[in-house]
């Protein structure tokens, strides 16, 4: 082949590639646009007294796992309790904490050790004890305590306890918003003629927020720019990317910091798969997997409401880290399921979620990378078009604050979060230099994560450190998690 | 399947139109102009840039001109060459080695055939005045060095934003404008109705203070507040609420709203309707109750539960819809709200519907409706798991004993789900007679079962614990454990 087949072949498939990511993302901008006005008219028509006030509201088990988060479990068991549902259960599973996390839950709700027959319907790692509280006005709390095995070893016993018909798994850490339940539980309610297998919902970012007592009371910017671009990031991926794929019923992730499940479904599938770090969009795609198995037509739904709050890390090393886990769970659940890869028998996630995450969510840093080798192929041996490539760099550089403004937009027109104007120029301020400053990074850590994956072979959470809702003050992660 | 083929023919017609992108931004068969001559002379000496580059600068040098074989694209005074009497030379052309991946990939012919069907859809669907600049568009697309299509685009992009930001702007500024007009005119409208209600003033006072009912905006307003002084008045003020309503004639604006094309405004329409004026609504409803929208059809089954307390869930006879659980939560909400009279139940349990039968059985429950035991017996055959584990729990629930034989003799065949609750039910409709069945369970594998089997075994009478006590001797099942499980009433 000559040098200019090559460079034909090179230039074409990025240019190709480039069109096809911008109107993939054009559409699905587009039909999260009109899936917002949908629920927009929707919410306004919904009473919601109707749930709360009746005797047939199906139980929902909330289940919690903790590993070394003494600092603010209970005033996070106590937001939980909180909740705004009239039959619901917290299940907080202590995953072998070395702190004492357990003695303060103990302590606090004056937990005694019940004799408890578990039934290992998921194999898990052994449990040590289940507690109770002698109090009547915690009932619903039951606190399980086993031998550490990670965050899905800590769901998959907790789904073992379980008495509720559907379950939610929850980041202990995160604030949950009290009317969650009610607003998840809907989907699984209003759906005629589909089973709704699992239900996710908008995760907002808590940084620099006013909490009190676990609950949010007061919305507020990140001070921290890397915080920043994480809430302009989580805005276009949840109001952007998932309302979309959910309307086109292509959803293949619940985040793991909130999500609803079937539990007959989810126990059927085999619960959580405890060998990956990206245990919540495994469990989403074998759920689906199972139901198109069976023949059951199913949906899985998403709420477009913020339903839940977290603190993102703000230092490049934890940041790193957490994209670097994502990216090997992503790689990992991919390639567990390669089998419904354009395979028909699985409808629209075999044919273009699955696809769309391979190659363009998988793919695209890997791509991203040997385009930019390329460039700086073509321009050691040559003397590349300077003014066609700052023209392009100008294009993908707008393509990119275009769709981040509209981002912006869809939050203030859905939710109008940010009431002070200084809040929004704050925003947009930051979505416009985030192509320049976060987007590199994050494809930088992408890449170390499949070195990580395909190289290193690291199948483990890595190091994180959090700093507690309650105190904020730093409390050291477990590395199993 | 259906669903999945709508959504490729959507998909499919999403990437037509990228494709057409592609095509407008590697222009391959392209007419030559003079402007396009007039750029070469810079791109030829950038010859080793990307293709795409150099693809379009060098096909304005020195690609011939080539014209589609289109009456409506000919350029009068210019030599004319269809693609199909030259294949050859179109493939020789320097242009086309450069790019022969995308015509590989597209076909020479899509590629030539993508510009003709553009122009001809123009000069079919688009008006007179418009199609001249659509032909000029398309020919420039096809002839423009990508570049300046690139800066096209940038400049969209950047307009695009600058709008995004003045609707961000006014949004905000008309929200808060819009929200402060209501606040102070929601205040205004209730404090007058207050005053009217609680008789501090007289109609026709009341009636001049309501300021500005001829906006629209503003009745509806009225509308909101009336609807909120309606949900929490009671007694003759109650009474007076929908009059008044009819007299400022926002009947007709609700009317006019539940025929609305948008499902949410018929939705509001007949909330008020509901709430304000009962006698319009009975009619309207009607023709709502098996909308193909389904936030409509709760609305209007809802509505319906409200306005015939004679005869609440007679609708269900008609419905040709399922009947959602969420809807089913709203009705049974309304018609504990309005302490609506309880009809018998049973007529729903032979719907063809599953949903309403377990709707019927739900209510049986709840109500605790004897008398339908016959048609909760037949239940326990549907094919239905959730109907059959209803039935069960009727069984259960109504202490119907009659049912336990035929129970136990469905426990093989079920699901494990409806097995628990044929287990508990022994708990509460089992005797002596039960404890070889419940003791073959606790000889089982499944934890679950086991579990539910002692508790039944152990609050049926003294007997059956007993039961417990000699097989917690005579094996190693640690019953004690399951004992001590079932007995901490937290468990």
């Amino acid at each position: 082949m000559d040098k200019e087949l090559i460079s034909s072949i090179f230039e074409n498939f990025f240019l190709i590639y480039a069109i096809c990511i911008f109107s993939l993302y054009l559409w699905l901008a587009v039909v999260s646009a009109r899936e917002l006005i949908r629920n927009h008219f929707h919410a306004r028509n919904t009473n919601y007294d109707a749930i709360i006030s009746t005797p047939f509201a199906p139980m929902i088990t909330v289940i919690a796992p903790a590993y070394n988060e003494s600092l603010s479990i209970v005033e996070n068991i106590k937001a939980l309790l909180a909740l705004y549902y009239p039959n619901f259960e917290i299940v907080i599973v202590n995953d072998g904490s070395k702190d004492n996390t357990l003695e303060k839950a103990i302590e606090a709700f004056d937990l005694e050790k019940v004799t408890y027959i578990v039934d290992y319907k998921i194999p898990c790692k052994e449990i040590r004890g289940i507690y109770k509280s002698r109090k009547r006005a915690f009932n619903n709390l039951t606190v399980v305590d086993k031998f550490n095995g990670g965050k899905a070893d800590a769901l998959n016993s907790g789904i073992n306890v379980a008495k509720g018909d559907f379950f939610i798994s929850i980041d202990v850490d995160s604030i949950i918003d009290p009317y969650a339940l009610q607003k998840m539980i809907k989907p699984f309610l209003e759906e005629p003629c589909r089973r709704v297998i699992a239900t996710g919902g908008v995760i907002g970012i808590a940084n620099s927020c006013k909490i009190v007592d676990g609950q949010l009371v007061e919305i507020n910017v990140p001070n921290k720019l890397l915080a920043r671009f994480q809430v302009i990031e989580y805005t276009r991926a949840f109001l952007m990317g998932r309302l979309a794929w959910s309307r086109l019923d292509g959803l293949l992730l619940i985040s793991g910091a909130l999500g609803l499940f079937d539990k007959e479904v989810a126990i059927g599938c085999g619960g959580y798969y405890t060998k990956t770090v990206g245990e919540d969009m495994e469990l989403v795609v074998r759920m689906r997997k199972y139901m198109s198995q069976q023949n059951i037509k199913y949906k899985v739904a998403y709420v477009p409401d913020p339903l839940c709050w977290t603190e993102v890390p703000v230092t490049l090393k934890n940041l790193g880290s957490q994209r670097n886990r994502w990216t090997r769970g992503t790689i990992d659940t991919l390639f567990i399921h390669w089998n419904i890869f354009l395979n028909r028998k699985y409808g629209f996630m075999g044919m273009i979620s699955h696809p769309f995450w391979v190659f363009f969510e998988w793919l695209a840093p890997i791509i991203e990378l040997f385009g930019i080798i390329y460039f700086l192929v073509i321009a050691f041996l040559g003397s590349p078009n300077w003014p066609f490539l700052f023209v392009m760099l100008f294009f993908v550089y707008t393509f990119s604050i275009t769709f981040s403004t509209y981002a912006i937009l869809y939050d203030i027109l859905a939710y109008n979060r940010y009431k002070k104007k200084r809040m929004i120029i704050k925003l947009l301020l930051t979505a416009w230099i985030e192509p320049i400053i976060f987007h590199p990074l994050v494809v930088y850590w992408a890449l170390r994560g499949n070195f990580d994956y395909f190289i290193r072979r690291k199948k483990t959470w890595g190091n994180m450190t959090r700093v507690g809702f309650a105190q904020q003050k730093p409390s050291k992660k477990n590395p199993e998690k | 399947m259906r669903s999945i083929n709508l959504k490729f023919n959507k998909l499919i017609k999403y990437h037509l139109l990228f494709v057409c992108l592609i095509v407008f931004l590697l222009p391959k068969v392209s007419s030559g102009t003079n402007y396009a001559d007039n750029q070469t002379d810079t791109s030829i000496t950038n010859n080793n840039l990307p293709s795409v580059i150099s693809d379009t600068l060098d096909t304005s040098l020195k690609e011939r001109k080539i014209i589609l074989k289109d009456s409506s694209v000919l350029v009068p005074g210019e030599p004319v060459t269809s693609i199909q009497e030259h294949p050859q030379e179109k493939v020789n052309s320097p242009h086309n080695n450069v790019n022969k991946i995308v015509l590989w990939l597209m076909g020479d012919k899509n590629v030539a055939e993508y510009k003709i069907r553009l122009i001809d859809y123009g000069n079919d669907h688009l008006p007179l005045f418009l199609r001249k600049y659509f032909m000029r568009f398309v020919e420039k697309t096809y002839t423009y060095p990508i570049i300046i299509l690139f800066l096209l685009l940038i400049s969209g992009l950047i307009l695009n934003v600058t709008i995004v930001l003045l609707v961000m702007y006014f949004t905000s500024k008309t929200k808060n404008h819009r929200e402060r007009y209501v606040r102070i005119y929601r205040n205004h409208y209730e404090d007058v109705l207050r005053s009217f209600l609680f008789g501090d003033i007289d109609w026709d006072l009341a009636r001049l203070k309501l300021k500005r009912l001829k906006v629209p905006l503003n009745r509806k307003i009225l509308t909101d507040v009336l609807l909120v002084f309606k949900e929490n008045l009671r007694g003759e003020m109650d009474s007076q609420i929908p009059q008044i309503f009819l007299k400022l004639g926002l009947e007709k604006d609700s009317i006019k709203l539940s025929k609305s094309i948008f499902y949410f405004r018929r939705i509001e329409g007949l909330k008020a309707l509901t709430n304000l004026d009962p006698e319009n609504a009975k009619v309207i409803i009607s023709n709502y109750l098996n909308d193909s929208h389904i936030t409509v059809r709760t609305e209007a089954q809802v509505a319906y539960v409200r306005l015939h307390p004679e005869n609440p869930f007679e609708f269900l006879k008609t419905l040709k819809k399922p009947f959602t659980r969420w809807t089913q939560l709203s009705s049974f909400y309304i018609f504990r709200l309005h302490q609506i009279p309880v009809p018998s139940f049973t007529d729903y349990l032979d719907s063809e519907i599953p949903t309403i039968r377990n709707f019927g059985l739900r209510m049986i429950i709840f109500f605790q409706q004897l008398e339908n035991a016959p048609a909760i017996f037949k239940l326990l055959d549907s094919p239905f798991e959730m109907t059959r584990y209803l039935s069960i729990q009727a069984i259960n629930d109504l202490r119907l004993y009659d049912g336990k034989q035929l129970i136990k003799n469905i426990y093989q065949g079920e699901t494990e789900k409806n097995k628990i609750e044929i287990i508990k039910a022994l708990k509460n409709i089992g005797d002596e007679a039960d404890f070889e069945f419940l003791e073959s369970i606790i000889l089982s594998d499944s934890i679950s079962l086991k579990t539910e089997a002692c508790r039944s075994l152990y609050y049926i009478n003294n007997l059956g614990r007993e039961r417990l006590n000699v097989l917690n001797q005579n094996s190693d099942l640690e019953i004690d454990q399951f004992l001590a499980h079932v007995t901490n009433s937290r468990n």
